[in-house]
């Protein structure tokens, strides 16, 4: 794959140039020197790495340094990827990803930690893994204020992009690392070849051109000749393409000159072989087959890189033309195998970048684009079979016998190349319907299902909002309410998934309280999952401590895990746990469900999969659940893996990496030892609301009720500052007088001052230890008030836990 | 359909809402009486929500900073500075949460108030 292959780029990006990496801390000299010598010679980096390891007095003199120790640490792991040892690597990667979160999370080091593992991991062809590795290191550099790893992040993220073909996609990765704000030669120059290239692959020849040529120009002043003789490689591609064959001459002749010198000698092959392909421009077969004549033996035409592929490719156009038929198939065959290979390669890491970015449609069509060129491929060689088949008819037909049998053969053929036509008709069918599928998509996810629901949620809400409706209709409009909610969710659901595809997706870190978040879950779901005639438990062994995370995002995935396991538990328990684990908070969600089958414990995290189509129809959903809370998860830093059986249940844990929110953070008031609250009683939601802001917006914490026998009740075990009433929460008109003098009489026992607004009928028999206010009245004005009343109300009162 | 809905929910907090059919409309009703705060939705036969919204704000009376919400069922990630940056000062999307609907109310009718705007 591209990763070891394209040897330009990963040469020089997985290098640190001394111009452009900061020193590390710790300071140590050796660790630039190790660094710099990690290309050249890994193996000794090695064996220098150990060698300081294994000395107990440099371990015990460094051990005050844990960034330093890491470092080390990194570069040893950076060397065994490079000797070939990668599972080794990704260990050792994996263990310091944990400690640089325990130690340095957020710094430099934690990025070029997720940048090595996200290398290994796109070696691996996991690309999804990769990608989101990738992405974190972005953030983290961002993070950091470190553009120079930003840039190197996203080149690796176009270099997932240019495996799976996605050139538009590389290209706008690469130029967006270019826009950042460094200089490194190094990388500015493979950043430019990339591309280069992705812009020849997209068809923009004159953009290519001049990429090109800046890279020419960076590679000569850098004096790497090797570098220089494949821009001039790729230049003379370009030139060609664009039908310029005297400039793609001229650039391969300047790439041969230099292969002369030893550093370039790598690139001659591919050089020939470009050469091969402008004499076929110019009509010269005889030569270019003469220039692939010279190539067979070299060691590229055994390999699968692009490089080899492009020989193979050239060698049967310049056979063909040469009317060598033999040799021509030969190359074919070999082109074919490769081909198949790379569409192959090309199809799953373009699947597993689209499972990672959530794209349904879009992938359907891709995939089914990639498949319909394949068939092409396998159309035009089937011609040419027989083509050839045909040929060595003609020499033999003398020989009556044989002339049979090769009848036969080509009828064979012929029939072959029928299939293969019917099949290609068939992929274009599936392009068309995904096409299609894509659109409905769009369509779906449009305003106008948000619109109806608005009517039926909205109505909904109104009808339950009346106390007087009779019990069997309330309860009656509460499902039409539930059931507007999911759709509501799984609207919700598909928004997300295509942010998340466009890689959009935020997470906040703010403080929140874990805690409270489990238990507003199991609120929402205990009902609904008892109703079920399910058992519903639940155990949290997570300390109330403000931990700084996304809130929103948690419970998502939370709600997500337990209307899982609700939607597919008919008996037995739903059970939610949550417990520390070092750093981690670790969130189970366990069912007795149906659970899920071994090879398909994977599956169920990609979007619109369920363990089988079936499913769908039975239990509902989108099926896109999973594969959001995965995303979220991982884009917290943390993940969700799950453990299951058919049969025997299922349990999701979702692992969170937690920081604790600094000290310095504002607690949320309490109301028996911080600053005593206003009590606010008043029966309109949204005057209440008003009252609210205007307290809040000038510092006064709140407690609002909806009735002045809600406030005495309050009152009676808590204490405020001062009472805010409006008339409005008295209750009935006739018996306000009442209402006033109970609120009055709790309030006076706790020497809490009262502020009763009034409206245009005057309340009778007020108090006079009651103060009131007419509306309307300004917002300000009433401010100023309650103001001086919180302040009369305190210089009265010593709060009871103080 | 929608502006039923809102209305119903309105009531539901004892609140008055008059409804215009069109945003032209709407600016003329604003010319005509007072009124504590204005719904818009974005989009609208005729005029749009968000130049509905830089005509209120460009009016050269104190009506100019009547509290405004956009209620809308799109969905657009910007949409919510978009409408900022027209002038509104909150958004819902549809579907509109009666809670949302009323605190949301209530929080811009406050920043008003304490500019000396009277309470409901």
């Amino acid at each position: 794959m591209r990763w070891y292959s394209t040897v330009l780029c990963g040469a020089l990006l997985l290098c640190s140039p001394a111009n452009a990496g900061p020193v590390e801390p710790g300071g140590d000299q050796n660790l630039q020197a190790l660094r710099d010598a990690l290309l050249p010679d890994p193996a000794g980096v090695l064996r220098q790495v150990r060698g300081m390891k294994a000395d107990r007095r440099w371990v015990r003199r460094m051990s005050a340094d844990a960034m330093l120790l890491l470092t080390v640490d990194r570069i040893e792991g950076e060397a065994l990827r490079r000797v070939g040892r990668a599972t080794e690597a990704e260990v050792l990667f994996r263990r310091l990803l944990a400690r640089v979160r325990a130690v340095a999370p957020g710094s430099e080091l934690h990025a070029d930690i997720l940048l090595s593992l996200g290398s290994i991991r796109a070696e691996n062809s996991d690309i999804a893994d990769a990608l989101v590795m990738f992405q974190q290191a972005f953030r983290v550099y961002g993070d950091a204020r470190r553009p120079w790893g930003q840039a190197r992040a996203l080149t690796y993220i176009a270099f997932l992009y240019d495996d799976a073909k996605d050139y538009a996609s590389a290209a706008r990765y690469l130029r967006q690392a270019q826009d950042l704000d460094w200089r490194d030669p190094a990388l500015s120059l493979s950043i430019e070849n990339n591309l280069a290239g992705a812009l020849k692959e997209l068809g923009q020849y004159d953009e290519a051109d001049t990429a090109y040529r800046a890279a020419l120009a960076n590679a000569r002043a850098r004096k790497e000749s090797g570098l220089e003789a494949r821009i001039l490689g790729g230049l003379a591609r370009t030139a060609l393409l664009r039908g310029d064959a005297a400039a793609a001459d001229r650039a391969v002749d300047a790439g041969l000159a230099l292969t002369e010198t030893g550093a370039a000698a790598d690139a001659r092959a591919s050089l020939l072989t470009v050469q091969a392909r402008i004499r076929l421009v110019q009509g010269k077969a005889r030569a270019a087959a003469r220039i692939m004549d010279g190539l067979t033996d070299s060691p590229e035409m055994k390999g699968s890189s692009p490089t080899s592929r492009e020989m193979h490719e050239s060698a049967w156009l310049a056979y063909s033309a040469a009317d060598r038929p033999a040799d021509a198939l030969r190359h074919l065959a070999l082109l074919r195998g490769l081909d198949e290979r790379a569409t192959k390669l090309a199809t799953s890491t373009a699947a597993a970048l689209m499972t990672a970015r959530f794209d349904f449609a879009n992938q359907e069509l891709r995939i089914a684009n990639l498949k319909a060129e394949d068939l092409r491929r396998n159309a035009e060689y089937a011609r040419a079979q027989t083509d050839i088949e045909r040929l060595i008819l003609a020499a033999t037909l003398t020989a009556v016998m044989l002339l049979s049998v090769g009848l036969f053969t080509i009828r064979r053929s012929r029939n072959k190349v029928r299939a293969v036509n019917d099949e290609l008709e068939a992929a274009n069918f599936e392009l068309n319907r995904a096409l299609a599928a894509r659109t409905s998509f769009l369509a779906t996810t449009s305003h106008e299902i948000r619109t109806p629901l608005n009517g039926i949620l909205g109505m909904t809400q109104v009808i339950l909002a009346d106390g007087g409706i009779a019990p069997g209709t309330r309860e009656r409009v509460e499902l039409v309410h539930a059931a507007g909610m999911t759709m509501r969710a799984l609207v919700d659901d598909i928004l997300d998934a295509a942010k998340i595809e466009a890689g959009r997706l935020t997470v906040e870190r703010a403080p929140f309280d874990l805690r409270a978040v489990l238990r507003e879950a199991c609120l929402l779901w205990e009902q609904p999952i008892r109703n079920k005639g399910v058992d519903f438990r639940y155990d949290f062994v997570v300390d109330d401590v403000p931990a700084l995370g996304d809130a929103a995002r948690v419970r998502q995935v939370v709600f997500n895990l337990l209307s899982n396991a609700a939607k597919f538990t008919s008996t037995g328990t739903v059970s939610l746990a949550a417990r520390w684990d070092g750093s981690n908070a670790v969130i189970s969600v366990s069912d007795t469900g149906v659970g899920i089958a071994p090879d398909k414990l994977e599956e169920i995290f990609e979007s619109f999969r369920q363990a089988d189509a079936g499913v769908a129809r039975r239990f509902g959903g989108t099926g896109l659940g999973l594969s959001i809370s995965r995303a979220l998860a991982r884009a917290m830093d943390g993940e969700i893996s799950v453990h299951s059986g058919p049969g025997t249940g299922s349990v999701f844990s979702f692992i969170l990496p937690l920081r604790p929110a600094p000290v310095t953070e504002e607690v949320e008031p309490d109301a028996t030892v911080g600053p005593l609250p206003l009590l606010i009683a008043d029966a309109g939601p949204i005057s209440r609301a008003v009252l609210r802001s205007l307290a809040e917006g000038a510092s006064i914490p709140v407690v609002a009720v909806t009735s002045s026998a809600d406030a005495v009740a309050w009152l009676a075990v808590n204490s405020a500052r001062a009472v805010l009433a409006d008339a409005s929460a008295l209750g009935d008109p006739d018996r306000r007088g009442e209402a006033v003098a109970a609120l009055a009489e709790v309030a006076a026992a706790r020497q809490v001052p009262v502020l009763l607004l009034t409206g245009p009928d005057a309340v009778s028999g007020v108090p006079g230890t009651v103060q009131s206010i007419a509306k309307p009245v300004a917002g300000d004005v009433l401010l100023r008030r309650i103001e001086a009343l919180c302040v009369s109300g305190q210089s009265t009162l010593v709060p009871e836990a103080a | 359909m929608n502006r039923r809905v809102v209305r119903d929910m309105l009531e539901v907090a004892g609140a008055e809402m008059e409804e215009a059919e069109s945003a032209e409309l709407g600016l003329r009703m604003i010319d005509a009486e007072t009124y504590d705060a204005a719904l818009i939705d974005l989009r609208m036969p005729g005029m749009d929500g968000l130049t509905a919204i830089r005509y209120i704000r460009a009016r050269g009376d104190s009506k100019a900073g009547i509290p405004i919400v956009v209620v809308t069922a799109d969905t657009a990630e910007d949409l919510r500075e978009r409408c900022l940056a027209a002038g509104a000062d909150d958004v819902i999307f549809k579907p509109v949460a009666m809670d949302t609907l009323f605190e949301t109310l209530g929080r811009v009718l406050a920043v008003e108030a304490r500019r000396g705007g009277r309470i409901p």
